[in-house]
């Protein structure tokens, strides 16, 4: 399977790897190539240096031919622009979207794209570690408190 | 009416205080707290701290009731981003994105941006007005690509000089809209006789403009 993963943080270096390791056939996407040094010396799938937005980056990157577009970087506007330009341009079908601050990710659902709630999955997790009587409250909080 | 600017910088706060002293309700959001300040010593008591990517501070700034949101950020991302909130989650009245570079602009008109403004194109377009030597030349091209307004400085040279409007054989498309001669604007009808050195302001097709420039500034009589 194609995979192309816009975004090589550490969340996305190590999703890169892991589905590289499988047997897929990866590319990852970041502007800054630095950041692609955390894919280490093993990694054996392509690299891109540019804005995951940008046409012709995203033509290196083939995403025509993937089977699916994993958009990781920490933010929003730009993993948004990112699924735009991969749906619009390149008619991409299967697409997800890592949304950073939670405010986006009943936005980004509405918008129809296929969200990675990330600060969910972890209030998720958290809820779960805790012993069964705390209140953990059901993840929404009141506008303009801080996060 | 009610405008929303996003993005306080030198777009925004122009746009924010043509359009406050034209009498409209303006509220420019500003991300950059001691930018936000500047602001308001300049415009008064409109500018929001936040940024204005994030819904809770576009429904503080009243985005469903704006009449238009002007996305004005120096981030294409951005821009794209609250374009498309303000259009189809907050569902104000217009939606206006600031295009920084122009190598997004399909991404932009494909996403269903309204109303785009290319700053750099724009800017492209008047400076090669000044440095270029064409003899027609586009003073605003709409955004289909369908039709321009162009001046042409009618030439000593031209079979148009010292005639009448409709005695011209104008290309197919075109429409003369101005004839300005020194100081003076005039509005054409077909009586009116054009003369060499009078400045012409006409619309017309892309297409047209050779044809244009062979009837009204030729290189040889």
């Amino acid at each position: 399977m194609r995979i192309v993963i816009i975004g090589c943080g550490r969340i996305g270096a190590h999703v890169a790897r892991c589905l590289a390791t499988a047997g897929n056939d990866v590319c990852v996407v970041d502007s800054d190539v630095t950041s692609l040094t955390r894919l280490g010396e093993r990694f054996h799938g392509q690299t891109v240096v540019g804005p995951g937005f940008d046409q012709t980056i995203l033509e290196q990157a083939q995403v025509a031919r993937a089977d699916a577009v994993v958009v990781l970087t920490n933010v929003d506007a730009i993993n948004f622009m990112v699924a735009q330009a991969v749906t619009e341009l390149f008619g991409v079908r299967r697409v997800t979207v890592r949304v950073n601050d939670p405010e986006f990710a009943p936005v980004f659902a509405e918008l129809g794209l296929d969200i990675l709630d990330l600060p969910d999955l972890v209030l998720d997790r958290v809820r779960r570690a805790l012993p069964a009587a705390a209140p953990a409250g059901d993840g929404t909080v009141a506008p303009g408190t801080s996060r | 009416m009610y405008v929303l600017i996003v993005g306080g910088g030198k777009v925004g706060f122009h746009l924010g205080r043509m359009l406050l002293g034209k009498g409209h309700e303006v509220t420019i959001v500003e991300q950059r707290p001691a930018r936000a300040q500047l602001l308001q010593g300049l415009v008064g008591d409109v500018v929001l701290v936040g940024n204005g990517t994030l819904p809770s501070v576009l429904e503080a700034a009243g985005c469903a009731r704006a009449d238009i949101v002007a996305a004005v950020t120096g981030d294409d991302a951005a821009n794209l981003l609250i374009a498309a909130l303000g259009a189809r989650h907050f569902r104000a009245g217009r939606t206006i994105a600031r295009l920084n570079d122009p190598r997004n602009e399909s991404l932009f008109r494909l996403c269903g941006v309204e109303g785009l403004v290319s700053s750099s194109s724009i800017l492209a377009e008047l400076i090669e007005r000044e440095v270029t030597a064409a003899r027609v030349r586009t003073l605003l091209a709409f955004p289909n690509g369908g039709a321009a307004i162009v001046e042409v400085d009618l030439s000593a040279r031209s079979a148009a000089a010292g005639r009448l409007v409709r005695e011209v054989a104008w290309p197919a498309g075109t429409l003369l809209i101005l004839a300005l001669r020194g100081g003076e604007v005039r509005i054409p009808s077909g009586d009116t006789q054009i003369d060499a050195g009078d400045r012409l302001l006409l619309v017309a097709p892309p297409e047209a403009e050779p044809a244009l420039q062979s009837l009204l500034a030729p290189e040889t009589p």
